[in-house]
């Protein structure tokens, strides 16, 4: 580094200062509740090459340190004063607008002719047209689907701005005053950068200014190394699914091979499954990605809590993301819902990790974060009252020394959950229960976290319900080092009553008055033996109500009498155990423990090599018919109509024997 | 026969030091600083008592008023030493408190502890009563009295000592709630209750419940606390009634602040935002921003038109309190914050602080690590010799050998250079921190005048008005015992709010007049209790409101003398949306809450009878001190209780006095102004 290092932590505060400033800016003057209440928004500063330099800490999404401008700025063209770069195209920009409804603004700041860094900003706007309401949908097979699309393009020209541009733009969207009001906002945010900028440049010198830039990227790049020194060398690999592409019950697969050497971080996601017909997919164009790269930032800086949030961080890391895979589709793959293989990217990371440093990451967390949804009919007018009754999530994992944290999600999205007081006031529903899920939590010497439930009644007929992302609906969250996994989500109508219905992964479901919807989120997974937990934590979560006595006593052996721990019956019973999955690095859980039974790991690598070498219009198909040809109930229409892996796959051997002729029949 | 009392007497506990100011009128301002007793905060204001009989010649006889900012209500929450409680909830809502609002502040790891207060009440302490009342305040399901009895026997059962009650909607009808602290009274008389109607009447049942269970799990410790003080003051022959300063700014008879103790929160900060309005207003600034830089933390406060700012939720250790309190803003920056060099090689100031304990280096209590403080003893900023007066001797050398060894030598630096990096570094974080807590509340911070308080304040005033380009500020004559000052100019504040969740259109102002009308007579009632009749109260009326669909709102006054009150309100509801959220939109609004605040008494200013100065050199003997930019340069020094009125003083200059050392760098011109306060301003 070049800079003293008094100048660079002064620079430090005051260019992160900065980004802060932009995003309470944005904040301030934004429009939309994505923006004011679960600050769906983000702001930076980015070097010559589009990297980030700084990074607000505290104010908007976090997790998207690992973006990059650069093809974003190379595609529109040359950039004079004043111009601003508006772009929410997942493929022309290069992975920087992560799908459509990501409004992405990125301004070249000058100081007299020459740029000296960009500034950026995002949104996530509520509409920005499309099939359906909001843009993403599940359903959406092409990126078309997904709404306007913009490739990168000039919004304000030489500070004047594209008024056609915006004609275009509202006329494209649903609610065109408070996206344009966002833009603003972004504008303001923007402007504010400029300012900022271009006062350091003039207190510290243009050079200091630029060298700041590398020396602040170049600081968290060796800080980051530290932390990562700590994970042992070695090659970890590990893979974990979606529950399936609500095209079929297959479920999708996420593959990565880590391999860590002094520090530096390669990640090879080959063996991961291709692209999805659905919006399951990451544009990553094959490069470095926060979805992709998330649980790395995670792991530095709980490792180290003073690394500066940059770019460099990334620079200690490689990546290998083979073109067609649903982490590196090809145009035009919708990516509306990339957040659901993101997380499950989190969770393969994690479960990487987990194998080099069992003693320091958490069993996986619940892996979900649905919101759940009414629309009531039309009363005229033609608006449909959309209310989101809340926000649902998991649990956290357990971990060595420590229980998971009940009814709380750990991974990127940091959604505000709403009053029942608001919801009732504005929906026709009422809530009857909203509270942590008893009995989800993974079993284990530490406990997985359990998930969240609610349970509401709605008030009038025609109303349909939405809850898009669900996931774990089938493969639970995995506990670890012994370790149970959490219970699987469910999601039911009617719940102990004659008309009860599972409803499992929904779309649009209609529901009527009287009906009553409960949703009951995964638990997270256990750590360690849960025949080794402390008997007094046991009683505990008996008195608590979140594990059953009867759990008590299958689980971890620990025989509850009065109010106290039997302690004879419990020894008794603890010394007996049969059918533990003590010696287990991972606890899977019946269902995935089935499918892999058939479709292990070396056989899904095999399909992906080969599905890969064929055209991107054949994958699909072949794909599908590798499945059918094993079991026809695999072609069903969707994961709620196939039932558990465990019958539909009963007989491994001789699944497999057709699995081996199917994949043999692929083109090499 | 005793003479009439008239010696009003402020004090202000904080960590180290209990500050204590005595007011007597015609009298000069007096104030001591004892060290504060922890284990028992109540020994160290007894103590003060006995000081002033014995070294002022005031007997207790004498006072008029005992005025009390309190850090206990804080303590007993960080200390986690509040009572054992349990909580009362509708069923299928118990665990409410624990999932909290989800949101995480916490982003980047992948451990992820509970933010939310669970350890007020974990599960087995939380129980859930069978009721339930709709959105429109309608019962659905009666109260169900056998399950309260049920759960109110199991919460005994369990030890606790008070129970919070929230139910949904009791905001709206409260009548569930009242009879069930009827049935726990009836059958439990000992257990203390709080509940939710009448702690936070406001709608989000998490943060409702929350301040709830605070006010539940403070109400016995504060009982005790305040009552110990009570019985003492009356022990000691003061016949004054004691008085406690709230988190937003007023002070109330402890006989009601033992009712309310979720409000005491900021008691101690906010005294400290007041007594720098008194300052500023002295002094011609109505636009102020205070920053009280302590050992560990600094303090941020705004005061806009003479008005400290006022939030209606808080943080109190990362916890949500919706409860309206001064806006004051913590970042991790003090005298006493810790400079260190990281893995990469840079130099880094706190956020780890060496405390009161062992402290700086410099202090020769053990303390091995270079502070802020030892770095302005290198720079000469500071004279070993006359600290706190002289009273604690620094040893000069240890703070040079600290930061030598800590911070030099690993940065292959001078000794000077690194306490120079040390100070710059302080200086930029406390600057960005500042500018950013304007920046959130609308306000430009170059149009403000900077306020610097607490001892450590004024040794960075300069440098952080220059990154500011702030051109004015104010050194109050005695910052390092402004808060106990300023709870002597508080006015006397009642403030009752209730939920009122109506849209402004076809709002009839008939009504709105009738609820304020009942705010009225409450306010009036608690006043009354401190012998302040109705004549003697100005009242204010404010309503919180939102565009409808907007899920926050903002406090605007409601002015009942206008024309048109509901229009007036609503012309200022979109002013006040434009500054602080950056625009506003004709569209339609709704009030959430309505208040009345009655205010009794304070004063603008403490009218002392200081005599002049006159005739003695306040000029000491000067001191080279090192300045960023200036290199070593010859300081003249000067005694600040030696500078009359009128003295003008040209940076580089250091003013020091028996609290505070001010910094006075080049281009900066210090004026004693009056009220003895120092006024710095540059051209710049």
């Amino acid at each position: 580094m070049k800079t003293d290092p008094v100048l660079l932590e002064i620079l430090s505060n005051k260019v992160t200062a900065a980004t802060e400033e932009m995003g309470i800016t944005l904040q301030r003057t934004g429009r939309t509740l994505y923006v004011k209440e679960t600050a769906d928004f983000g702001t930076a500063l980015a070097n010559l090459k589009g990297k980030f330099f700084a990074f607000p800490v505290g104010i908007g999404v976090a997790g998207f340190v690992d973006l990059d401008c650069a093809q974003t700025i190379a595609t529109a063209g040359p950039l004079a004063p004043g111009d601003v770069i508006i772009t929410n195209h997942p493929y022309a920009s290069g992975g920087l607008a992560t799908h459509t409804p990501d409004i992405q603004l990125v301004r070249p700041y000058f100081h007299g002719e020459r740029i000296v860094a960009y500034g950026w900003s995002f949104i996530h706007s509520a509409d920005i047209g499309g099939k359906v309401p909001s843009s993403v949908s599940p359903t959406n097979t092409e990126l078309y689907q997904e709404g306007l699309l913009i490739p990168p393009m000039k919004i304000v020209k030489r500070g004047e701005m594209n008024a056609d541009f915006l004609t275009l733009y509202g006329a494209n969207c649903r609610t065109p005053d408070l996206n344009v009001g966002d833009i603003k906002a972004m504008l303001a945010a923007l402007e504010v950068g400029q300012r900022r900028v271009s006062e350091l440049v003039e207190q510290y010198g243009l050079d200091a200014f630029l060298v700041i830039q590398e020396d602040l990227i170049e600081y968290a790049e060796l800080k980051a190394r530290e932390a990562l020194r700590q994970i042992p060398d070695g090659t970890y690999e590990f893979w974990d699914y979606l529950d399936d592409d609500m095209f079929s019950p297959v479920p999708v697969r996420i593959r990565v091979a880590m391999t860590v050497t002094d520090g530096r971080v390669h990640l090879d996601f080959s063996g991961s499954d291709p692209e999805t017909l659905g919006p399951f997919n990451i544009v990553t164009l094959g490069r470095s990605h926060p979805w992709l790269t998330l649980r790395l930032l995670a792991y530095v800086y709980t490792r180290d809590p003073t690394c500066p949030v940059n770019s460099g961080v990334f620079r200690n890391v490689t990546v290998n993301v083979p073109q067609g895979t649903l982490l590196n589709p090809e145009f035009p793959s919708p990516a509306g819902v990339r957040a659901a293989p993101g997380v499950r990217c989190n969770d393969v990371l994690n479960g990487a990790l987990a194998q080099a440093l069992p003693d320091f990451m958490p069993g996986t967390p619940g892996g979900n974060i649905v919101p759940i949804v009414l629309v009531e009919p039309d009363d005229g007018g033609g608006k449909r009252r959309v209310t989101v009754i809340q926000f649902m999530v998991g649990a956290t994992g357990g971990r060595r020394g420590s229980d998971g944290v009940d009814g709380r999600d750990p991974s990127f999205t940091n959604m505000a959950n709403n009053p029942i007081e608001t919801i009732e006031a504005e929906a026709s529903a009422i809530v009857w229960e909203y509270g942590i899920r008893p009995d989800s939590g993974g079993a284990g010497e530490w406990r997985g976290g359990c998930g969240q439930t609610i349970s509401f009644e709605v008030l009038r007929d025609g109303c349909a319900l939405l809850g898009r992302g669900l996931e774990r609906l089938r493969f639970q969250p995995w506990g670890l080092a012994g370790g149970c996994p959490g219970s699987p989500a469910r999601i039911v109508l009617n719940l102990g009553k004659p008309n009860e219905r599972k409803l499992g992964k929904i779309d649009v479901v209609p529901v009527n008055k009287g009906d009553v919807v409960t949703a009951m989120m995964p638990g997270a997974g256990g750590y360690g033996d849960p025949f080794r937990r402390d008997p007094a934590l046991v009683l505990r979560d008996v008195k608590r109500g979140l594990v059953n006595r009867a759990a008590a006593e299958r689980d971890y052996g620990i025989v509850i009498r009065d109010g106290h721990v039997d302690e004879p019956a419990t020894a008794e019973r603890r010394s007996d155990r049969v059918g533990s999955n003590a010696e287990r690095m991972f606890g899977f859980g019946a269902e995935r423990d089935a499918w892999e039974a058939v479709f292990d790991d070396a056989r899904m690598n095999r399909m992906a090599d080969r599905l890969l070498r064929m055209p991107k219009a054949a994958r699909q198909l072949a794909r599908q018919r590798v499945f059918a040809a094993v079991e026809p109930l695999l072609a069903s229409n969707g994961g709620n109509a196939c039932p558990p892996f465990a019958d539909v796959l009963s007989d491994p051997a001789v699944s497999r024997k057709r699995l081996d002729a199917v994949l043999g029949e692929l083109p090499e | 026969m005793s003479e009439k009392p008239t010696v009003e007497i402020g004090v202000d506990i904080g960590g180290t030091f209990t500050d204590v100011v005595c007011h007597a009128p015609g009298g000069p301002l007096r104030i001591v600083k004892i060290p504060s007793t922890p284990s028992d905060p109540s020994q160290a204001v007894l103590q003060s008592i006995a000081y002033m009989a014995e070294t002022w010649a005031i007997k207790p006889a004498q006072v008029a008023r005992f005025v009390h900012g309190t850090t206990v209500a804080t303590n007993a929450v960080l200390e986690r030493k509040g009572a054992r409680i349990g909580v009362l909830t509708t069923e299928g809502f118990r665990d409410v408190i624990e999932i909290g609002r989800q949101m995480r502040h916490q982003m980047y790891s992948v451990i992820l502890e509970p933010e939310t207060p669970i350890f007020l009440a974990p599960g087995a302490r939380r129980r859930e009563v069978r009721e339930r009342v709709g959105p429109q305040g309608e019962v659905l399901i009666a109260l169900d009295e056998p399950s309260v009895l049920a759960a109110v026997d199991a919460l005994v059962a369990r030890g606790v000592e008070a129970i919070a009650v929230s139910y949904l909607f009791s905001f709206l009808n409260p009548a569930h709630e009242l009879r069930t602290r009827e049935l726990i009274e009836s059958n439990y008389p000992d257990i203390v209750t709080s509940l939710s109607c009448e702690v936070d009447p406001a709608f989000r049942e998490y943060e409702r419940t929350v301040a709830t269970a605070f006010d539940a799990y403070l109400k016995p410790v504060i009982d005790r606390y305040l009552a110990r003080l009570e019985d003492g003051l009356t022990e000691m022959g003061v016949e004054a009634p004691l008085q406690v300063m709230q988190s937003r700014g007023g002070i109330s008879a402890s006989v009601t602040a033992r009712k309310r103790p979720v409000r005491l929160f900021l008691s101690g900060p906010a005294a400290g935002v007041i007594g720098g309005r008194m300052v500023g207003r002295a002094s011609g600034s109505d636009d102020l921003i205070t920053v009280d830089v302590g050992g560990t933390s600094c303090d941020i406060a705004l005061v806009n038109r003479g008005k400290a700012l006022i939030r209606a939720e808080g943080r109190i250790d990362g916890f949500p309190v919706r409860v309206p309190m001064v806006d004051v803003n913590t970042i991790g920056s003090g005298g006493g914050s810790i400079a260190w060099i990281d893995g990469a090689g840079g130099l880094r100031v706190g956020p780890h602080s060496a405390g009161a304990e062992p402290g700086p280096a410099c202090y020769g209590r053990g303390g091995g690590e270079a502070t802020v403080t030892d770095a302005s003893i290198v720079l000469g900023y500071l004279d070993a010799n006359y600290f706190a007066g002289g009273r604690l001797r620094l040893y000069p050398e240890l703070a040079h050998e600290v930061v030598e060894k800590t911070v030099a030598k690993p940065l292959g630096m001078t000794v000077e250079e690194a306490a120079l990096g040390i100070h710059r570094v302080v200086n930029a974080q406390m600057a960005e921190g500042i500018r950013l807590v304007s920046i959130r509340q609308g306000f430009d911070p170059r149009t403000f005048a900077l306020l610097p308080l607490g001892g450590a304040g004024p040794v960075h005033g300069t440098a952080l008005a220059r990154e500011l380009k702030i051109t004015r500020i104010i050194i109050p004559l005695h910052p390092g015992v402004l808060s106990a000052a300023g709870l002597l100019v508080a006015q006397i504040e009642h403030e009752i709010a209730t939920a009122f969740p109506r849209p402004l259109a076809d709002l009839e102002m008939d009504e709105v007049r009738a609820v304020l009308a009942s705010l009225d007579e409450r306010c009036a009632a608690l006043m009354r209790a401190e012998a302040i009749g109705g004549e003697d109260a100005s009242i204010s009326y404010y309503a919180d409101v939102c565009y409808i669909g907007q899920s926050y709102h903002l406090e605007i006054p409601v002015r009942l003398n206008d024309p048109d009150p509901l229009q007036c309100l609503y012309r200022e509801f979109l002013t006040n949306h434009d500054r602080v959220y950056g625009h506003s939109t004709e569209a339609p609004a709704r009030i959430v809450n309505l208040r009345s605040i009655h205010q009794a008494r304070g004063a603008d200013a403490l009218t002392s009878a200081d005599s002049t100065p006159v005739g003695e050199n306040a000029v000491k003997k000067g001191r080279k001190i090192l300045l960023a930019g200036h290199g070593w340069v010859e300081a003249a020094v000067y005694d600040r209780s030696l500078m009359p009125e009128g003295t003008g003083v040209d940076g580089p200059a250091i003013i020091e006095q028996e609290d505070t050392t001010t910094l006075i760098e080049p281009d900066w011109r210090a004026a004693v102004v009056r009220g003895g306060n120092l006024l710095v301003t540059t051209q710049g």
